[in-house]
């Protein structure tokens, strides 16, 4: 059993890394042009040297930062939004229809107008984010304040909860799951974000450095940033899922097979 | 350990929704200690009968009295037992027992608490299974331990809302003996509303039937437990429930 499972591990593995073999052979042998697409053993001497250089660690830093104040500025307004919505019907009645409308906005259509705004400095990049993550997690929370089972609110009221014991106790946690679902989707939302941010108005960042290489014809660099974009993702995603189990883990499709 | 249970006076209780009147000028004396069962064809008034007695809804007229208190909202010396177990599935077995203590007592430490909820789960005969998620416990377990957490803050009245209808007929029995235990070392009054008129004979002391919002029936059973269900006297007094309501 152990070891059929340690083979389903490698098993995955096993497609990329003949892919990217090829693509180091095609590459330093010329049958593709290799200024185009350098191969990934240059691709990593450029991320080492970057590196080294601190270069990479002071865009990466400010990246990271724009993520974080990002979603916790946006993320934290939608999360309040959505429970005093939830919880209390009348502020539901007044605020989220007008949410809801502005939610159809595709927030990277504000760009030109956010740039004219707060110019394309942190705030810019920041508002960005903060918006974008704003909405996955304000209608899930919404949604999962208002989904919570009335039967185990009802048993909660009966025997005497209620207010903050009531919420702590029954509410919040019945709404974690769809909470979650809102926070996994805006992290992917948030890398999105800042990647369309940095691209356009910006003299730092991740998304800056890809710019530049451009300027300069530096494919390595640019496939480099795209590497790390997409590890940032995973990493954001996987942490959340990490959070997700500990937090669920008295939720049927997170108990662990003893 | 012994706590006592209360008598229950109603008098001319009456509950409309808007114009759907549900209780008809009920009355209804309970004594203490008593075990009584409700039996009624689906609305009947029972639910909303219980529904007012548990303090979640409120009567359009009348006063129900407690133990010499009216009931006002949600009380602690009532507890209700749901048809579905209704466990938090996000605390463990011996919290969700727990719930039923912590918030009318603030005399008792953690470790208190926690003794008296393990105490309560090895009475329900679920002694070993406190650390675990409800999700993993079968129908009649999830029961019991809602039975746990009915009885732990030891109520003056249980109102057992068809707490065994989703169960299979063996589970069922062992219910119906586990509350009968309990009863009679708790001495709670108790109140039972079920559709199966069997079930309302073998556990009670008296047996009312609702119809159109009024007490159709009020029937005395005086057999001595344990009462087996093909007890003659049993099936002949389930016979005349079941023509009364039948109308036969």
């Amino acid at each position: 059993m152990n070891k059929r499972f340690r083979f389903e591990g490698i098993q995955q593995w096993v497609l990329p890394v003949f892919l990217i073999i090829i693509w180091q052979i095609c590459s330093s042998n010329e049958i593709i042009n290799s200024r185009l697409f350098p191969p990934p053993s240059t691709i990593l001497d450029t991320g080492v040297k970057l590196f080294q250089s601190g270069e990479l660690y002071y865009h990466l830093g400010i990246s990271a930062y724009r993520a974080i104040v990002g979603i916790l500025i946006g993320g934290g307004i939608g999360f309040i939004f959505g429970l005093v919505n939830g919880l209390f019907p009348f502020a539901g009645k007044f605020f989220d229809t007008t949410i809801q409308m502005v939610r159809n906005v595709p927030h990277l259509a504000l760009i030109p107008l956010v740039i004219i705004w707060l110019g394309i400095g942190e705030t810019a990049k920041i508002f960005l984010v903060a918006l974008g993550v704003f909405f996955p997690i304000y209608v899930n929370t919404y949604h999962g304040i208002r989904t919570v089972d009335r039967g185990l609110i009802e048993m909660g009221r009966v025997y005497g909860l209620s207010g903050w014991e009531l919420f702590k106790k029954v509410i919040l946690p019945g709404a974690l799951p769809s909470i979650f679902v809102g926070l996994r989707y805006s992290l992917g939302l948030m890398w999105l974000t800042l990647i369309v941010a940095e691209t356009i108005a910006t003299d730092s960042g991740i998304g800056y450095m890809a710019m530049n290489a451009r300027e300069f014809m530096k494919t390595d660099v640019i496939i480099l940033c795209i590497i790390i974009y997409a590890l940032l993702g995973k990493l954001a995603d996987t942490l959340a899922k990490l959070i997700e189990e500990k937090t669920l883990k008295w939720h049927p499709s997170y108990a662990k097979q003893k | 350990m012994v706590q006592e249970g209360a008598g229950l006076h109603v008098s001319k209780i009456s509950k409309s929704f808007g114009h759907v009147h549900v209780l008809k000028q009920l009355d209804l004396i309970v004594q203490k200690g008593e075990f009584l069962s409700i039996v009624g064809r689906s609305g009947c008034g029972k639910s909303t009968f219980l529904r007012l007695l548990a303090g979640l809804d409120e009567s359009t007229t009348g006063e129900i009295m407690l133990g010499g208190k009216a009931i006002k909202g949600i009380n602690p010396e009532v507890r209700v037992m749901f048809q579905e177990s209704r466990l938090l599935p996000w605390l463990t077995v011996v919290e969700n027992v727990e719930i039923g203590l912590s918030h009318s007592d603030n005399s008792k430490s953690k470790s208190e608490i926690r003794a008296l909820a393990t105490e309560m789960l090895e009475k329900v005969g679920l002694a070993g299974r406190e650390d675990e998620w409800p999700h993993v416990l079968s129908g009649g377990q999830k029961q019991r331990v809602s039975l746990a957490r009915a009885l732990i803050s030891k109520p003056k009245l249980l109102l057992l809302d068809e707490p065994l209808g989703a169960l299979d007929a063996f589970t069922r029995l062992e219910m119906h003996q586990l509350i009968l235990n309990l009863w009679k070392e708790h001495q709670f009054t108790a109140f039972l509303v079920t559709h199966d008129v069997g079930e309302a004979i073998s556990l009670a002391d008296r047996v009312l039937l609702l119809e159109n919002g009024n007490i159709a029936m009020d029937l005395n059973v005086s057999i001595e437990r344990p009462r087996e269900r093909d007890n003659t006297q049993v099936t002949e007094l389930e016979k005349k429930v079941l023509n009364r309501v039948m109308n036969f």
